[in-house]
């Protein structure tokens, strides 16, 4: 019901919304970004829309998606997210291919070293991909080896192993740019790395979803849609605490009174 | 009359001087040092102090020899580099010697160093019998309050070691602590259920409860059912403990480890069932929901401290007094660093030095 | 003896090495070092049956004797074994079903929404916490109040609606004292970890060891 009111609502993109924007738009067509999906079906709601946000801008701006994950149930999400922007695409009138412009790599069980050994050799760790080809057959793995070849690492996030993981393994080792998309419990441990400058840009929560969606003009996206039910959630709590707060400051004038 | 700082930093840096292990040579040792082709220290050293002096010394040999020698396929591997970067004269240029240490974490090398040094001269005056003040951490004493109280109703304590693997620093230092709870549970005669999410922490946890109610003399009393693998799935694995505290009913909960987004679940659910709840995690972005719903909680680091004030083993505790001083250390630093770059007229190249080193 | 020293001489050696691998560009201390994890993933795959048996220990036991609760046991072994049976079937006879494996099916209408209710269950769950533990009852108690109403309104697109000056609130709150908390938690509990991981190599804390 909520998700068909008329609400205009404003967005006001902030600094870090916008540090995941810039990041992408900042490379060149054919740049390999690659992108780890750790997350699973419990917090799909939460960071799916912002997987199909960053992999539509990715596309869209002919970049090429490396797609792989350290959580099991990522790979089915990955495949998920691909083929609904493949097809988002093909109605603008853009055509993507599997194997040439992106790849599921799979699961790769072994969280901190697993980060260690792709940043070594991709080919190494994932022989073949989710659909079990061979890496070599890929037009897109061809040439790449490491994070040498790869422009941008984006971390979508829902615990552990997560973007510590790959800020410790991945950027602090192997200096490459480093953005990601967390649940809106975890983004308030990674200003610190934000204005520290180890993370470009980061993503939390669907509010961070619908701000990026508004910046890349996605108004019909689900993050933006699921926007307004949450505005609408955020004051019924708020209105719990008030209430929840009334009830107390009555009891406390009556017990004041009694005494 | 109070003592005042200066004095007490002397009094430290005077104990730790003398606290030094001598070399056989030393001529203050007098007699006592002369034995030959061995290391003396002043007093004398028992068979597991002596091996904890030979784990450093080893430890600091292997570092030392790899910094110092030099392996054949690294020189050959290096050799390649330089022909390499001859072959291309533009990045000839630049210096591609390979380097045997990581000059990147050098910082942190020198604080494990500092770390390790001020860890042992803590130890060896906790030998020397002298006691270390730890202020009082309600969350752990109210520990023993809920074993006691889960005594009295008849019911179980539930002890969740989190959900992360064995190899995390949390989930071990939730084993010291269940080491702890297991020989309180089976000193009052009460039941402990240990839900894990994973195979190998079953394991041990199913070790260490065996083990302390054998030390307390009731192996009698220890029920291996008690301790259950559910789910390695996050949320499969929520949905069991929460089943198992309405049904089972504790009268105490215990969260002491690793937590994620099932950490407000767990702990509301434990809140609706009317049991006391201590918790305790380095988790951060989980402690607020851990605050609102249980009745004590223990903060990142008091959680590690956990097991020294249950235990109040002077080893243990030197750790606690060692990252104490580690803080201090860090602290000047921070002020150091923000007054070296809100004024960098001081000195440009102090910041620079300083942020380079970090 | 050597049942109580062998693992802490064991730990003690593997831990020195793994820390002089952070430290060291020597190919053979990483190779080595990359040997060891590999064991380590192998010994975590293998520690699979080990949950798998106890599971079945525990709740077999209960259902064969029909004891409290036994329906919820049974209906753990068999969605257990199902899903186990389901996908070693496919695995060897590589059948589908309309294009999508039956194992497939199962994940994607059971297993993700069933996953999906748990999660979701945390907004009843902060509602109820949120009634409970903001309340004003000191200052300290109405600052949190305040600042947690202003980040909660802020971090919609109707607090931007309401006035723009609320979401930069918000980001402030967030980017300024939380940033510098959680800075300071962080710095503390990695002390922490520094302090328990010497604790443990230098076989001063044994918490694998049986009772410590």
């Amino acid at each position: 019901m909520f998700l068909r009111l008329p609400v205009k609502l404003k967005y006001a993109p902030d600094e870090k919304t916008r540090g995941v924007y810039d990041a992408v738009e900042s490379l060149e067509p054919g740049t390999i970004v690659y992108i780890s999906a750790d997350y699973g079906p419990s917090t799909r709601a939460e960071l799916l829309p912002m997987h199909e946000a960053i992999v539509y801008h990715a596309l869209k701006r002919d970049l090429r998606i490396v797609s792989a994950a350290l959580w099991p149930d990522g790979p089915p999400l990955i495949d998920l997210v691909f083929g609904k922007i493949k097809a988002e695409l093909a109605e603008e009138g853009i055509q993507k291919e599997y194997g040439a412009d992106f790849v599921n790599l799979g699961y790769k069980a072994g969280n901190d070293v697993t980060i260690v050994k792709i940043g070594s050799s991709i080919p190494e760790t994932f022989p073949v991909d989710y659909n079990k080809t061979p890496l070599a057959s890929l037009p897109l793995m061809q040439g790449v080896k490491n994070f040498d070849q790869i422009g941008l690492l984006v971390d979508i996030s829902a615990g552990w192993p997560g973007v510590r993981e790959w800020l410790q393994q991945a950027q602090q080792r192997f200096k490459i740019r480093l953005v990601a998309g967390v649940t809106a419990v975890m983004a308030p441990d990674l200003y610190a790395f934000f204005q520290s400058k180890q993370i470009e840009g980061f993503l939390g929560g669907l509010a961070g979803a619908a701000e990026y969606e508004y910046l890349l003009g996605r108004l019909e996206g689900r993050a933006m849609a699921g926007m307004n039910v949450q505005s609408i959630a955020h004051f019924v709590i708020l209105g719990f605490i008030l209430f929840g707060n009334v009830l107390y400051y009555r009891q406390w004038r009556r017990s004041r009174l009694e005494r | 009359m109070k003592t005042s700082g200066r004095a007490r930093l002397t009094k430290a840096a005077d104990a730790l001087w003398h606290s030094r292990p001598r070399l056989c040579w030393d001529p203050s040792l007098g007699a006592q040092g002369r034995s030959r082709g061995r290391l003396c220290d002043k007093f004398t050293l028992r068979r597991h102090r002596r091996g904890r002096l030979c784990r450093s010394l080893i430890l600091f040999g292997v570092l030392s020899v790899f910094s110092l020698s030099r392996t054949p396929s690294a020189c050959a591997g290096e050799a390649r580099a330089q022909a390499e970067n001859e072959a291309t004269p533009a990045a000839a240029a630049v210096e591609t010697k390979a380097s045997f240490f990581k000059t990147e974490n050098k910082s942190v090398l020198v604080a494990i160093g500092v770390f390790a040094c001020v860890f042992f001269g803590f130890l060896v005056q906790s030998k020397r019998g002298k006691s270390f003040y730890l202020r009082k951490i309600a969350g752990i004493a109210a520990i023993e309050e809920a074993v006691g109280r889960a005594t009295e109703m008849g019911r179980p304590v539930v002890y969740v070691p989190g959900i992360n693997e064995i190899e995390d620093i949390q989930t071990l230092a939730s084993m010291a602590v269940l080491g702890h709870v297991s020989r309180m549970v089976a000193d009052y005669d009460s039941s402990i259920i240990v839900p894990t999410r994973s195979p190998i922490v079953l394991s041990v946890c199913e070790e260490t409860v065996k083990q302390s109610f054998a030390a307390a003399g009731r192996p009698d009393a220890y029920r291996p059912d008690n301790i259950r693998y559910l789910s390695g799935e996050q949320f499969a694995y929520t949905a069991g403990v929460d089943g198992i505290i309405m049904r089972e009913r504790p009268a105490a909960n215990i969260y002491l480890g690793g937590f994620f987004a099932e950490s407000l679940i767990l702990a509301e659910t434990g809140f609706s069932s009317g049991a006391i709840q201590v918790a305790g995690t380095a988790s951060i972005p989980q402690l607020p929901f851990f605050i609102t719903a249980c009745d004590y909680t223990l903060i990142a680091e008091e959680f590690y401290a956990a097991s020294a004030y249950l235990s109040r083993d002077p080893k243990v505790i030197s750790a606690i007094k060692t990252s104490d001083c580690l803080k201090v250390g860090i602290l000047a630093a921070l002020i150091v660093g923000l007054v070296l770059a809100s004024f960098p007229r001081i000195n440009p190249l102090w910041l620079a030095v300083f942020q380079g080193w970090f | 003896m050597l049942r109580d020293k062998a693992p802490v001489w064991i730990t003690f050696i593997v831990g020195a090495f793994m820390v002089s691998k952070f430290f060291l560009n020597v190919p053979q201390v990483t190779k080595v070092a990359g040997e060891l994890e590999q064991w380590c993933l192998i010994i975590v795959g293998i520690s699979i049956v080990l949950g798998v048996v106890n599971i079945l220990r525990v709740n077999l036991k209960v259902v064969a004797n029909r004891g409290r609760d036994w329906g919820y046991k049974l209906a753990l072994i068999v969605s257990m074994l199902g899903m186990t049976a389901v996908g070693i079937v496919e695995l060897i006879v590589r059948k589908s079903i309309a294009g999508e494996s039956v194992f497939q099916y199962l994940y994607r209408n059971v297993y993700t929404p069933l996953s999906a209710t748990m999660f979701s269950l945390l907004a009843f769950f902060i509602a109820s916490a949120a009634f409970r533990a903001f309340r004003a009852r000191n200052f300290r108690a109405a600052v949190l109040l305040v600042a947690g109403a202003i980040v909660m309104i802020g971090r919609v697109p109707l607090g931007a609606t309401i006035h723009p000056i609320l979401p930069k609130l918000a980001d402030w709150i967030m980017a300024y004292p939380n940033a510098a908390g959680q800075r300071g938690m962080v710095i503390g509990a990695a002390l922490g970890v520094v302090a328990t991981g010497l604790r443990v190599i230098f076989g001063i804390e044994r918490p694998y060891l049986r009772g410590n």
